[in-house]
């Protein structure tokens, strides 16, 4: 029954963003594991909202007061949009290579998921600071901000509410069957991976980049295995789909796709603080696209991730909750080979990482030979990253090396999705101009 | 061979080398699972977490069996894991993190109820006096080898 449960809150947050996602046109000839991909964070997103406002407006968290609003808007788009048009599915033949590859994915998400429900909650962050906070809310039935200034976590709430929602709908605490709810990102990590690749090369590159990408031992830990429970894997997840928005404004250069990319960007800050740069790249990356188009019309929409990640900042400052640890301090340039070397390190760590980074560095060397464009500007979202922790690493009052050593695993999965879209384009690139000289 | 040639072949060693490590760790992932499977399947919601936590987890039992709910706790230890997981297990008691108990002295420590130590860090014996003064019960918990012990002590 409690699966059952769980199954049944996953369903709601993807029937949740699935419904928004109806109110734009962008996805509407895209296929539906793409859309129900995309649907996902944003359902995730949409309901810790929802809860958060009840919670400020006084209302009680009832299922049936959850549920009730996102039954009345899925009716509202069945009543919009054909049904034919809102579940359009196409038959897709692969060869015999492709089905191969299409298999070990197959395999992979069995694999994980039934990681993600063998063991309850081990990882450390998982119960000292992520699914702390569902128990406090669920325990407590509403966001106690005096519980919230005893865990000492600055970190925003999206995360803590999902698991607030599956535990709502469960009816109890359950910190093994809550996993799924976080195994999802790496399913939807995976739909949309493939998607988007596959819209920048062709069907044999994404399947291969999206069996690469899922093949990460890293990945898996945080899918499925000993770090589920953490907000590594749904940062990454969200990233991505930030790049893949922004591909999608790239383009069909209209409102909806930039309105859908700059909601996504807001909601990178509330997974993690770690997403705040991330947030701040994608804002200037989306004015200067919007310059080199022309649309500057647009501008004012980069308001939406200040709004969204503002009224995180207003909530913290009215319940006096804690702020970011103060651990940065002037930059220190005389750390910057330590740095460097410990960084490169990890990109040399095969057992979590495969040859991503090598891989990575090698496709961006080709890309700039080639001059490709796009994908040097997909590096960027990379690069602006590792710019971003170099800097941290550079300032931080702790001792850097062992800095590095306890977050640039964690830190470097955020980025990985990205960087493996990177890799499948030269791979697509070299692979085609290849077959062309053979014929 | 020129120098873009070689970049070229390192790139597809690079992916071909991964594509063969993918599929061996894949294989070995989903060979790996039936052992794990059997290791994991059936056991109870207390066994499931002290093959996990071991001794930590025997500690949250012991405090979870001797401790009211929603009491205040100082956890006096070095352990930080055993401090955050008794902390996400107990709640909603409340509890304070103290490394050493001699910064007892800079806490106003009126609303604790409940001192835990944990193993058995530095002895609380100099301080005990005044505390249990102001405190309705306090723990103290002993690791001796692998059995614990509880002193309980009553005002």
């Amino acid at each position: 029954m409690s699966i059952l449960n769980i199954l049944l809150s996953a369903t709601l947050l993807f029937g949740a963003g699935f419904s928004f996602l109806q109110l734009f046109s962008v996805f509407r000839k895209s296929s539906i594991i793409e859309i129900l991909s995309i649907s996902y964070g944003i359902g995730v997103a949409l309901i810790s909202f929802q809860l958060l406002i009840y919670d400020l407006l006084g209302i009680k968290w009832n299922i049936a007061w959850i549920i009730l609003p996102w039954i009345l808007v899925f009716a509202f788009v069945l009543y919009k949009v054909p049904f034919k048009k809102l579940f359009s599915f196409s038959i897709v033949k692969f060869d015999a290579f492709e089905k191969i590859v299409l298999l070990l994915i197959i395999l992979l998400l069995c694999y994980v998921g039934l990681e993600s429900i063998l063991r309850p909650l081990s990882a450390w962050d998982g119960w000292a600071t992520w699914l702390f906070k569902s128990t406090i809310f669920f325990t407590d039935g509403k966001i106690n901000t005096n519980a919230l200034n005893f865990t000492g976590s600055e970190y925003p709430l999206l995360i803590g509410l999902m698991g607030t929602f599956g535990y709502l709908m469960l009816g109890h605490i359950d910190d093994k069957l809550i996993l799924i709810l976080f195994y999802l990102f790496y399913v939807c990590l995976a739909g949309i991976f493939y998607y988007t690749c596959k819209e920048l090369t062709n069907k044999k590159t994404a399947l291969i980049s999206t069996f690469l990408l899922l093949s990460l031992q890293n990945l898996i830990r945080h899918g499925g295995r000993y770090d589920a429970g953490m907000a590594d894997l749904a940062l990454g997840y969200y990233y991505f789909v930030c790049c893949s928005l922004f591909l999608k404004f790239i383009k069909f250069k209209n409102k909806n796709s930039f309105v859908l990319f700059m909601f996504m960007t807001g909601l990178l800050g509330l997974v993690k603080d770690d997403g705040i740069p991330m947030t701040l790249f994608l804002c200037i990356v989306g004015a200067v696209s919007l310059y080199s188009i022309k649309k500057l019309s647009y501008l004012w929409m980069l308001s939406f991730p200040i709004i969204i990640l503002g009224q995180w900042e207003l909530f913290k400052l009215v319940f006096h909750m804690p702020g970011a640890p103060k651990f940065i301090q002037n930059p220190e340039f005389n750390r910057t080979i330590t740095v460097i070397l410990g960084i490169s390190k990890e990109f040399l760590n095969l057992e979590n990482w495969n040859l991503l980074w090598i891989g990575f560095f090698l496709s961006l060397i080709i890309l700039l030979i080639k001059k490709h464009k796009i994908g040097l500007i997909i590096s960027l979202f990379v690069i602006s990253q590792l710019l971003v922790y170099y800097y941290v690493f550079l300032s931080t009052s702790l001792d850097p090396l062992a800095h590095i050593n306890n977050v640039i695993d964690r830190l470097l999965l955020h980025i990985a999705p990205v960087a493996m879209l990177v890799v499948s384009i030269p791979l697509y690139l070299l692979s085609k101009s290849y077959k062309n000289t053979k014929l | 061979m020129n120098l873009k040639k070689y970049i070229y072949l390192c790139f597809f060693a690079c992916i071909g080398l991964w594509f063969l490590l993918s599929i061996a760790r894949t294989a070995f992932d989903f060979v790996r699972i039936i052992p794990e499977e059997k290791e994991w399947h059936g056991l109870s919601y207390d066994q499931e977490r002290f093959k996990l936590f071991g001794n930590d987890y025997a500690l949250i039992k012991l405090m979870k069996k001797y401790i009211a709910n929603k009491s205040y706790i100082i956890f006096i230890s070095k352990d930080g894991e055993a401090f955050y997981l008794s902390r996400y297990y107990l709640y909603p008691s409340n509890m304070l993190f103290v490394q050493s108990p001699i910064d007892l002295r800079n806490i106003n420590t009126k609303k604790y109820s409940t001192i835990v130590e944990y193993p058995n860090i530095v002895s609380l014996k100099p301080y005990l006096g005044a505390l249990v003064n102001n405190y309705s019960i306090a723990y103290r918990l002993q690791a001796k080898g692998n059995s614990k012990e509880i002193l309980r002590l009553k005002k």
